[in-house]
């Protein structure tokens, strides 16, 4: 006699899981084909619709438990040193729209970064110079909750994933700016480095986007649902 | 940091996706009461702990593990398992008794061993592949499949009882 748990679906059927996910961000091109052909999900997707825009009504907005904020340990040092931003600092580190430098930007989203050497944080943008060692912390910002991944392509022509640390892009909800964690350190590749800012509505897999700047580091095919903002800079010794 | 999700962030995942958890509590437990008393502790514990949730996964995969631990806690703890029998009885038919019934649902997954019991959840409440487990529960496909035949030879013995 077997257990009494069973399954009610078709094994080329959809999840709950996948639903819940495919109610806010697209899904995979297979679910959305399924989804045209199968009835019975199609019906069950459109519960789930219902009862989502039924709950924003009933539940318009929570008294969530009061909390202070927690310190941010990865904050500490951007935020005191700002203090100790020094206009000779800004100079020699920035180099104002020329040699090449470009920004190029599609849609809302934006893509900022600090640099911190020693004690001194400075804000980098276009055409900042940077030297091995140098700490980078990135800022984004825009106008929905967006998955969001920056990568770059350094003076090698080597494409890294510098945030998030996993393999897909990362929610953030982009209602301000938006200090992402994890500093990343700059290494002794020297010339031109463009990164570039991802914000998409789901969070893609980062390697295949990688691999593809590789191939071709001047410039970046953006992945369907996905914004990009690209900063150059110029690492120096 | 997208792990320390700011209070408005968590606002706005409650309204995108507070659905989802209410669904699901409302499924595992029977009462309304209960699935509102988990949607509140859900948000409330991404509110106090902001840093559970690291941003490595997708927002829907840390609540369907928070709601199902959640659930599984209220379903395990005897006080609360007897009020939730005494809100869902078992069915009294001639047929023998199925998991339909939520009551013996309950029962059996308030018997497995946690990690047993989370996938039985996912695969048969939820209706997940193997892939779509592995990943909220982080574990490999393969694990995720001889985890479930190990739960269905302990519900095998149980149902026998």
């Amino acid at each position: 006699m077997t257990h009494p748990f069973s399954r009610s679906r078709g094994t080329d059927c959809l999840s709950d899981f996948l639903m819940d996910q495919m109610l806010v961000v697209d899904g995979p091109q297979e679910a959305r084909a399924h989804m045209v052909s199968c009835e019975m999900c199609a019906e069950r997707y459109r519960e789930f619709e219902a009862q989502r825009v039924a709950f924003q009504t009933t539940h318009p907005r929570r008294e969530l438990p009061k909390t202070t904020s927690p310190t941010v340990g990865w904050l500490r040092w951007l935020a005191p040193a700002m203090g100790s931003l020094v206009v000779a600092a800004v100079t020699i580190f920035y180099v104002a729209g020329s040699g090449g430098e470009t920004t190029t930007t599609k849609g809302s989203s934006r893509l900022g970064f600090f640099v911190r050497r020693g004690d001194v944080v400075s804000e980098g943008g276009p055409g900042t110079l940077v030297r091995p060692g140098d700490s980078l912390q990135f800022r984004v910002s825009g106008t929905d909750a967006k998955f969001v991944a920056v990568l770059s392509v350094d003076g090698n022509r080597l494409a890294s994933i510098y945030f998030p640390s996993g393999p897909r892009a990362a929610y953030v909800a982009l209602s301000e700016d938006r200090v992402l964690p994890a500093s990343t350190i700059l290494d002794d590749v020297l010339g031109k480095e463009t990164l570039f800012g991802l914000f998409c509505h789901a969070p893609i897999e980062l390697e295949p986007v990688r691999a593809q700047l590789e191939q071709r580091p001047d410039g970046l095919q953006v992945p369907d649902g996905c914004e990009v903002d690209t900063i150059v800079i110029e690492k120096r010794p | 940091m997208p792990g320390s999700v700011q209070r408005e962030d968590v606002e706005v995942i409650y309204r995108e996706y507070g659905h989802s958890v209410l669904r699901r509590a409302q499924r595992m437990l029977g009462t309304r009461h209960d699935a509102d008393e988990v949607l509140q502790e859900v948000f409330a514990s991404l509110i106090k702990c902001p840093q559970q949730f690291s941003g490595q996964s997708t927002i829907t995969t840390w609540l369907y593990s928070a709601t199902t631990h959640m659930c599984l806690n209220r379903i395990r703890d005897h006080k609360t398992r007897a009020r939730l029998l005494a809100a869902n009885p078992p069915q009294q038919d001639s047929e023998p008794a199925r998991a339909d019934s939520l009551a013996m649902a309950q029962q059996l997954l308030a018997r497995l061993p946690r990690q047993q019991a989370e996938m039985f959840v996912y695969y048969f409440f939820d209706e997940m592949t193997h892939a779509e487990i592995a990943d909220v529960v982080h574990c490999s496909r393969r694990q995720v499949g001889n985890l479930l035949a190990r739960a269905a030879k302990v519900l095998e013995k149980e149902a026998l009882r």
